[in-house]
C-alpha cells in the first residue's frame, strides 16, 4: 500500500502493509523512534503522537488510516543541532527545569499530549492539564511537576504561538498494490462502503481501531478482509433534524467521543452521553474511539449504549437496498453480536430530543478515575410533569453480557408521584434488576447507592 | 546551609535534553539503530505450577530449521542465574515449579517467525500437587523446598519481650497483609546479547546492575571476565524490578546469541511482563505489642512471613530488610522480630523499591494506629509519644548517636498539613455526612517511616564499591556502573563531582555504564547511588584535587601544603593562580593522562554481626512522614488521595527537584499499591492481570496535590551529607492512605490493597447491608 503523509510539516510517501501499526510505522519506516511502545493497547499513552490535530494512541492506529493526514510527534519540536547538542523549545525546556522528565519513556507521548492540549486550549486549567494527560501513565513522577511543566509553558504563550502545519497531501486516499486490492478498502462515500459489502464476504469494519488494535494483538480476532469506514462523510457529523417532538439528534456512526464530547447539539441536549463520551478511556482513545464501534462491539462493559439505552437512542442501519431503524435494546443481540447482515452498515444514531425540563445522568464506577473499564454504569432519563414521573428510562452497564434496561424499576416508575420515599424504593428495585455474576452483591449496592442518589436529587425538596 | 555552587542547586537532568526530543535509546531503540539483523528471542513457558516436565514436544509442521531452540541440555554452563544463591535455573529441567517458568528458548529472524515457533512447541508436564499460599506452604501440603519450605529466616533478639509484656497496661495483637505490587517500569523488560568476532559477548538493555549481568553471563557461558561486556541502553523505570530479572534475560539472550552466532533482542511485551516477572513479595504480619495507658511502648513481638515464589532469587537480603524495618520509628525496650520466607509454587518474588520495609512500616503503621484507637490517643501523639530519638537502641542493637529524625519530619507533617484540625473536623464531619447520606467524604491519616540507605550490615564495607574519574579535553568524565532508571544518577553523581572539582557542571559527563570502562561500582539499588557510590567518586575527585595540587606546587617549586584550591582555582604560595581546568590541561600534557580510581574505605570497623544478625545495619537513615487526605465517594466506594504533605530528612538534597520527585513519585506508588494496584495468582497459579488495563497504576486524576518539604541533617557518610532518598517514600504512602480512609469512613482495614469491593465489604461489616433483599439475607450471603 502506499499512502501519502505530512510528518511533521513534510510531505512523505510510504510503501507499508495496510494494517500495520502506525508506531511501527514511524519506527521503522520513518526512522522516528520518539513514539515509545510501553503497553501495545493504547493503555499507557507512550506512543502518543498528534494526527490532524488529535493526540492518538499510535499502537491502535493501522497505517491504512494514516493515509493523507498529518501527523505531528516529538521530532518535529526541536530537532538536535548535533551530537549532544540540542535545541529545546519552551515546553521542554519547562519540562527539564520542572523536573517533569524522569525515565524518560513515558516523555515523548506526555509531550505531545501537552501539545495537542495548548494547540486547542492554549491557556488550560490545572484540571484541564490533568484530564488531557491522564491517558500517559508516568511511574516516575508524582504527575504534579509535569503539569506544572505545562502551566508554565502556557503561561509563557507556547500555546499561542502554535498553529497546525499545512496539509501537503495530494492523495488522501490510500493506494492498494497487488492483492491488497481485494482485502483492504477505504471508501470515502457510503455507497462506495455498502457495495465493497455486498460483493465481499469476512469485512472487518473498522472504524476508530479502539477495539480491533487489542483484540488483534491479542490475537482474537485475526482479519481475513479490512474496511475502514471512519472516513465515509454520511457515517459522521452530529446535528439536530426535525423540530418539536420529532426532533432527534442524529450522530453519525463514527462520529467519536470526542466528537461528542465538543459538539454543542450534544452538550446541550444529552448531557448524559457527553459523560459517558468523556469518562471512556482517556483523550487519545476518545479522539478514536466512535459511538458506532462502542455500539457495534456490543460489550457489557462498554459505556454509550448505557447511555443511549436511557435516552431510548434508536440505530439506523444501512443496507444495499434500504435503512431500516433499529432500536438500540434490539440493536445489540448479545455479547458482542448485533443484528445487522453481513451487507449493512450502521450508518448513524438518532437519539430523540429530550422533553424541556427533563433530567438525564450518567453514573461509572470505574477502578481509577481515568482510562479505566467500567466495574459498574448506570443512566437515567426522566421527565417529571407536575411532581409526577411522566416518562423514565433506566440502564446498566458491566452487569451482564451487554447493557441493559433496569426493568422492575423502568415499569414501576412512570406515574409514580415524587416523595420522600422514592429513592429507597427505587434503590431496592435496581438492586434486584441487576444480576452481574463476578462480585455480585458488590455491584448490585453501587447500582442502589447511585439510583438512590439520582433519585434523591430527583426528589429533593419533596415532602412526603 | 553551607555555602555550595552546584550541589544542593536544582540543575536540569543532564540527560534531560534527548529525553524531551525522543533521542534518548532504549533498547528497542537501539535494537532499530544499531542491530539491524538481530535475530528475536522468545520463552516457552510452563502453564502448570508444579509438575515433572516430561517432553517439549515440536510440531513436525514447523520447519525448525528456520529458528533456533536451546533447551536444559542444549546450555553452555551450568544451569543456573547467578544471583543471591546459585538456584534459579536458565531453564526447567526435571520439574517445574511456577507457571511461565522458562522451559525452552527460541530465535527466530522475525516476531512473526518466533510466534509461530513458539505455537509449535507443546509441553507434557505430570502435575503435582502444588504450594499455592503461604499457608499451604507453612502447612507443608508439599515440600518444594528444602526440608520444611522455608527458604530463608533471621531472628532479631531484642531483649525480653515477656518482661515488656509484663509491665504494659495492655496488649494489643494484629495480623496485617500486603499484596502483590508490580513496578509497571514504563518500558517493559528487554535485555539484547551480541556476539562479536573476537569471541566477546556484549549484552546491553535495560538493567539495574551492570556487573550483575556481567557476573550472571559469564558464568552461564563459561566465559572469563573480559570475554563479556555490559552496557547500559537507557532504562525506562525500574523500581527494583530490573535488578535480578535482567540477569535472567540477559543470559537466556546470551544462551541464545552464542548459539547462533548473531545479535538476539528479547523485548518482552506488556503481557508477557506482568505474568512473568517478579512482584513484590505479598506478606502477612503478626504484631504484638505492649503498651502503658499513657502509650509508651514496653514491649513489641513481630512475626513476618513473606511469600518468595518458587525460588530465592533476592529473597534472602528482601526478608533481612524486613526484619530490620519491622519496628518502624519506634522505640522499644523490647522486640523479638521473627521473619520466614516461604516458597510457593508462584513466580519468584523480587524487589520492589522499598525492598521488604514497606511491608513491615504498613504493618507497624498500621497497628499504631490499631493502639491509639485502643488508647483513646490520636494516632499522631501515639507516634510522637514513641519515635525513636538519638542515642536510643533499635532492636538489632545498632545506636545512632546523630541524625534521628523522625519526630521532626512527623511534627512538620503534621503542621504543615494542618492535620490535627482536620482529623477532628473529619471525623465529626463523617458522622454528620453519614445521617445525611452524603455522597463523598474527606478523611487524613498520617504516618513516619525510615529508611537504611546502602546495603545492610556489612555488604557496602566489603562491596568494594569502585569509581574512576578521567580528565578528557575540559571534561571530567565519571566512570561508575550507576544506572540512571529516572532517579537522577547521571545528574546528581556529576553534581558532586562537579562540586568537589569546583568546576561548572558542564565540565562534568557522566555516560551510560559500560563494564569495559567503568570499575564495579555496585548494582543501582538499596539508595545507594547518591550516599555510597557519590562518596566513593567525592573522594576519587578529591584525590584528582591532591593530584593537581601537587603538581601545580611542584611546577611552582613551592609546597604543596601551603597551595590552596577554592571555587576551581589552585594558588600558590607566591600567589599564581591557576585553575583546575588549565591543571589538568598541563598534567595531560606532561603526563599523558589524568585519571583516578578509588574504592570505598570504611573508615571505622564494620559493627554488624552477620552470626547474631545485630550491629549497625545501616550507615544513615532517611526519615519521612506523610500526611494525606484523601477523598471517599460511598455511592461507588472509591477512594483518592487529593493532598499529600511529606516531609523527609534526606541529610542533604544534592538536586532538590529530583529529591522531591522521588519522593512524590514513591509516595503515589505506595497511594496505588493501597487501593488499585491489584493482582492476584488463580487457582491455576497464574498472576491475575495479564494488561495495564487490568492491573492499574495511579493516572493523572488518581494523583494528590503535593506539598513536599526536606529537612538537612548531613550524615556523615554520605557526600556532602547525603542519604539515600530512592526507596524511603514508598514506605509512607500506604499507611497513611489506609488511616486517612478510616477518618472518612471508620473502617480499620489491616490490608491492602483495599479495593473497593474491600471497602464495601469493611462498610457492610460495620453497618449491615443496604439493600438485601429477605432471600439473599435466608442464603447468608453466599455471593461473599
Amino acid at each position: 500500500m502506499k499512502i501519502q503523509i505530512t510528518l511533521n510539516g513534510a510531505l512523505k510517501e510510504l510503501r507499508v502493509p495496510p494494517m500495520k501499526r502506525m508506531l511501527d510505522v514511524l519506527r521503522e519506516d520513518c526512522g522516528l523512534l520518539g513514539a515509545k511502545e510501553g503497553c501495545g493497547e493504547g493503555e499507557c499513552g507512550a506512543c502518543a503522537v498528534i494526527m490532524d490535530d488529535a493526540l492518538v494512541d499510535t499502537c491502535l492506529i493501522p497505517a491504512i488510516q494514516m493515509a493523507g493526514r498529518r501527523v505531528d510527534t516529538v521530532e518535529g519540536l526541536a530537532a538536535p543541532k548535533g551530537m549532544g547538542d540540542f535545541e529545546l523549545d519552551d515546553l521542554q525546556k519547562f519540562f527539564l527545569e520542572e523536573g517533569a522528565v524522569h525515565c524518560g519513556f513515558c516523555t515523548p507521548g506526555m509531550i505531545m499530549a501537552a501539545v495537542a492540549l495548548l494547540r486547542r486550549n492554549p491557556h488550560p486549567t490545572e484540571e484541564e492539564v490533568h484530564v488531557s494527560l491522564a491517558g500517559n501513565i508516568c511511574r516516575c513522577t508524582g504527575y504534579e511537576k509535569i503539569c506544572n511543566a505545562v502551566l508554565r509553558a502556557a503561561e509563557a504563550g507556547y500555546g499561542d504561538r502554535l498553529t497546525p502545519g499545512r496539509n501537503l497531501c495530494t492523495e488522501m486516499r490510500p493506494v492498494f498494490e497487488g492483492d491488497e486490492a481485494d482485502k483492504f478498502f477505504s471508501p470515502r462515500s457510503l455507497k462506495e462502503a455498502l457495495d465493497v459489502l455486498s460483493s465481499q464476504r469476512d469485512v472487518l469494519i473498522l472504524s476508530g481501531g479502539t477495539d480491533i488494535g487489542p483484540d488483534t494483538k491479542g490475537g482474537r480476532i485475526r482479519p481475513v478482509r479490512v474496511m475502514d469506514v471512519f472516513s465515509v462523510p454520511e457515517m459522521n457529523g452530529i446535528e439536530v433534524v426535525g423540530e418539536g417532538t420529532d426532533a432527534y439528534i442524529r450522530i453519525g456512526a463514527c462520529a467519536t467521543n470526542t466528537d461528542i464530547v465538543t459538539c454543542a447539539a450534544t452538550r446541550k441536549h444529552l448531557p448524559a452521553l457527553v459523560i459517558a463520551s468523556s469518562r471512556s478511556g482517556a483523550l487519545a482513545m476518545q479522539n478514536r474511539a466512535t459511538i458506532g464501534g462502542n455500539i457495534c462491539t456490543a460489550s457489557g462493559a462498554g459505556d454509550l449504549p448505557v447511555a443511549l439505552l436511557a435516552l431510548g437512542a434508536l440505530c439506523v442501519a444501512a443496507g444495499p437496498d434500504a435503512e431500516r431503524i433499529v432500536a438500540l435494546d434490539d440493536f445489540i443481540t448479545g455479547y458482542r453480536k448485533n443484528v445487522l447482515a453481513s451487507d449493512e452498515l450502521l450508518k448513524e444514531i438518532r437519539v430523540p430530543m429530550p422533553a424541556p425540563g427533563s433530567r438525564q445522568v450518567f453514573y461509572k464506577r470505574g477502578s481509577r478515575k481515568a482510562l479505566t473499564l467500567s466495574r459498574a454504569s448506570l443512566a437515567f432519563y426522566v421527565d417529571v410533569r407536575n411532581g409526577k414521573i411522566a416518562a423514565f428510562r433506566a440502564s446498566a452497564g458491566s452487569m451482564s453480557p451487554v447493557p441493559i434496561r433496569l426493568k422492575n424499576l423502568s415499569a414501576a416508575m412512570p406515574g409514580r408521584a415524587l416523595s420522600e420515599s422514592l429513592p429507597m424504593e427505587a434503590a431496592r428495585l435496581a438492586y434486584g434488576d441487576v444480576n452481574p455474576r463476578k462480585t455480585p452483591k458488590y455491584r448490585k449496592t453501587m447500582i442502589a447507592n447511585l439510583t438512590h442518589r439520582f433519585f434523591s436529587e430527583v426528589c429533593e425538596g419533596v415532602k412526603a | 546551609m553551607a555555602d555550595f555552587k552546584v550541589v544542593g542547586k536544582p540543575i536540569p537532568r543532564l540527560d534531560g535534553p534527548p529525553k524531551v526530543t525522543g533521542q534518548a535509546r532504549f533498547l528497542a531503540d537501539r535494537m532499530r539503530l544499531d542491530l539491524p539483523g538481530a535475530w528475536v528471542g522468545g520463552t516457552v513457558r510452563s502453564d502448570v505450577p508444579y509438575g515433572r516436565l516430561k517432553e517439549i514436544r515440536f510440531d513436525e509442521a514447523f520447519d525448525w530449521s528456520r529458528v533456533a531452540v536451546v533447551t536444559a541440555k542444549d546450555l553452555p554452563g551450568p544451569n543456573f542465574v547467578h544471583i543471591v544463591r546459585d538456584e534459579y535455573p536458565i531453564l526447567a529441567e526435571e520439574t517445574v515449579n511456577y507457571v511461565t517458568q522458562a522451559v525452552a528458548l527460541i530465535a527466530a529472524p522475525d516476531a512473526e517467525t518466533l510466534a509461530a515457533a513458539l505455537a509449535a512447541v507443546t509441553l507434557e508436564i505430570e502435575p503435582m500437587t502444588p504450594v499455592m499460599t503461604i499457608d499451604e506452604s507453612l502447612t507443608k501440603k508439599s515440600i518444594i523446598w528444602g526440608e520444611d519450605n522455608v527458604v530463608d529466616s533471621y531472628r532479631v533478639d531484642g531483649g525480653d519481650v515477656a518482661r515488656g509484656f509484663e509491665e504494659a497496661d495492655l496488649i494489643v495483637e494484629g495480623t496485617y497483609s500486603t499484596g502483590l505490587q508490580e513496578q509497571i517500569y514504563l518500558e517493559p523488560q528487554g535485555m539484547g546479547a551480541i556476539p562479536h568476532d573476537d569471541g566477546t559477548m556484549e549484552i546491553t538493555g535495560s538493567i539495574q546492575c551492570p556487573y550483575y549481568v556481567h557476573n550472571a553471563v559469564k558464568t552461564a557461558l563459561g566465559l572469563d571476565d573480559a570475554r563479556v561486556r555490559v552496557v547500559q541502553t537507557e532504562v525506562g523505570g525500574g523500581f527494583g524490578g530490573k535488578e535480578d530479572y535482567p540477569s535472567i534475560l540477559g543470559v537466556r539472550a546470551a544462551v541464545l546469541a552464542n548459539k547462533i552466532k548473531k545479535p538476539v533482542v528479547m523485548i518482552y511485551d506488556r503481557t508477557e511482563d506482568l505474568h512473568a516477572t517478579p512482584k513484590r513479595h505479598p506478606a502477612r504480619i503478626h504484631h504484638k505489642t505492649g503498651v502503658k495507658r499513657d502509650g509508651t511502648i514496653t514491649a513489641m513481638e513481630i512475626d513476618i512471613v513473606m511469600d518468595a515464589g518458587a525460588y530465592t532469587t533476592l529473597t534472602m537480603v528482601i526478608l533481612q530488610r524486613s526484619v530490620l524495618h519491622a519496628t518502624g520509628c519506634y522505640y522499644t525496650p523490647t522486640a523479638q522480630v521473627r521473619g520466614r520466607a516461604v516458597a510457593t509454587n508462584t513466580p519468584p518474588t523480587g524487589a520492589f523499591r522499598g525492598f521488604g520495609a514497606p511491608q513491615s512500616i504498613f504493618a507497624v503503621e498500621r497497628q499504631m494506629d490499631k493502639i491509639a484507637d485502643l488508647l483513646g490517643m490520636d494516632p499522631l501523639d501515639l507516634r510522637l509519644k514513641n519515635t525513636i530519638k538519638n542515642g536510643m537502641r533499635f532492636p538489632y542493637k545498632q545506636v545512632l548517636e546523630s541524625g534521628v529524625c523522625a519526630h521532626d519530619v512527623l511534627a512538620r507533617a503534621a503542621e504543615l498539613s494542618g492535620y490535627r484540625e482536620k482529623r477532628a473536623r473529619y471525623a465529626r464531619e463523617a458522622a454528620e455526612a453519614e445521617a445525611r447520606g452524603d455522597r463523598y467524604r474527606r478523611g487524613i491519616g498520617i504516618s513516619v517511616a525510615l529508611h537504611g540507605g546502602g546495603f545492610t550490615g556489612a555488604a557496602e564495607d566489603t562491596m568494594g564499591t569502585t569509581t574512576r574519574v578521567a580528565y578528557r579535553d575540559g571534561v571530567f568524565v565519571l566512570y561508575t556502573t550507576s544506572v540512571d532508571m529516572g532517579q537522577g544518577a547521571a545528574t546528581v553523581l556529576p553534581q558532586i563531582a562537579a562540586e568537589v572539582l569546583g568546576v561548572p557542571i558542564d565540565n562534568v559527563r557522566h555516560p551510560l555504564p559500560d563494564t569495559y570502562e567503568c570499575p564495579n561500582s555496585g548494582p543501582t539499588v538499596a539508595s545507594r547511588s547518591t550516599m555510597f557510590i557519590g562518596r566513593v567518586l567525592a573522594q576519587t575527585c578529591r584525590e584528582i584535587v591532591r593530584r593537581l595540587r601537587d603538581f601545580v606546587a611542584e611546577l611552582d617549586d613551592t609546597d604543596p601544603a601551603e597551595t590552596t584550591f577554592e571555587d576551581g582555582v589552585f594558588t600558590v604560595a607566591s600567589g599564581k593562580k591557576t585553575s583546575i581546568l588549565e591543571a589538568a590541561d598541563e598534567y595531560v600534557k606532561k603526563f599523558g593522562a589524568l585519571e583516578e580510581t578509588q574504592k570505598f574505605e570504611n573508615r571505622g570497623k564494620s559493627a554488624w554481626d552477620p552470626e547474631k544478625f545485630e550491629g549497625d545495619a545501616y550507615k544513615g537513615y532517611g526519615w519521612i512522614a506523610v500526611s494525606l487526605e484523601v477523598e471517599v465517594d460511598m455511592d461507588t466506594y472509591e477512594a483518592n488521595p487529593v493532598h499529600a504533605t511529606v516531609v523527609a530528612e534526606v541529610g542533604r538534597a544534592i538536586n532538590p527537584v529530583l529529591a522531591s520527585g522521588q519522593l512524590e513519585g514513591g509516595v503515589l506508588q505506595g497511594c496505588g499499591w493501597s487501593h488499585i494496584e491489584s493482582v492476584e495468582v488463580d487457582d491455576k497459579g497464574r498472576y491475575t492481570a495479564s494488561h495495564m488495563s487490568e492491573y492499574l497504576v495511579p493516572t493523572f486524576l488518581d494523583a494528590p496535590k503535593w506539598n513536599v518539604e526536606m529537612l538537612e541533617v548531613p550524615c556523615e557518610v554520605g557526600p556532602f551529607g547525603a542519604k539515600g532518598i530512592g526507596e524511603l517514600p514508598a514506605n509512607g504512602g500506604a499507611p497513611a492512605f489506609l488511616s486517612a480512609v478510616q477518618n472518612a469512613t471508620g473502617v480499620f482495614a489491616p490490608y491492602i490493597p483495599l479495593t473497593g469491593e474491600k471497602l464495601w465489604m469493611e462498610l457492610e461489616k460495620l453497618h449491615g447491608e443496604k439493600y438485601a433483599t429477605e432471600d439473599e439475607t435466608q442464603k447468608g450471603g453466599a455471593s461473599r
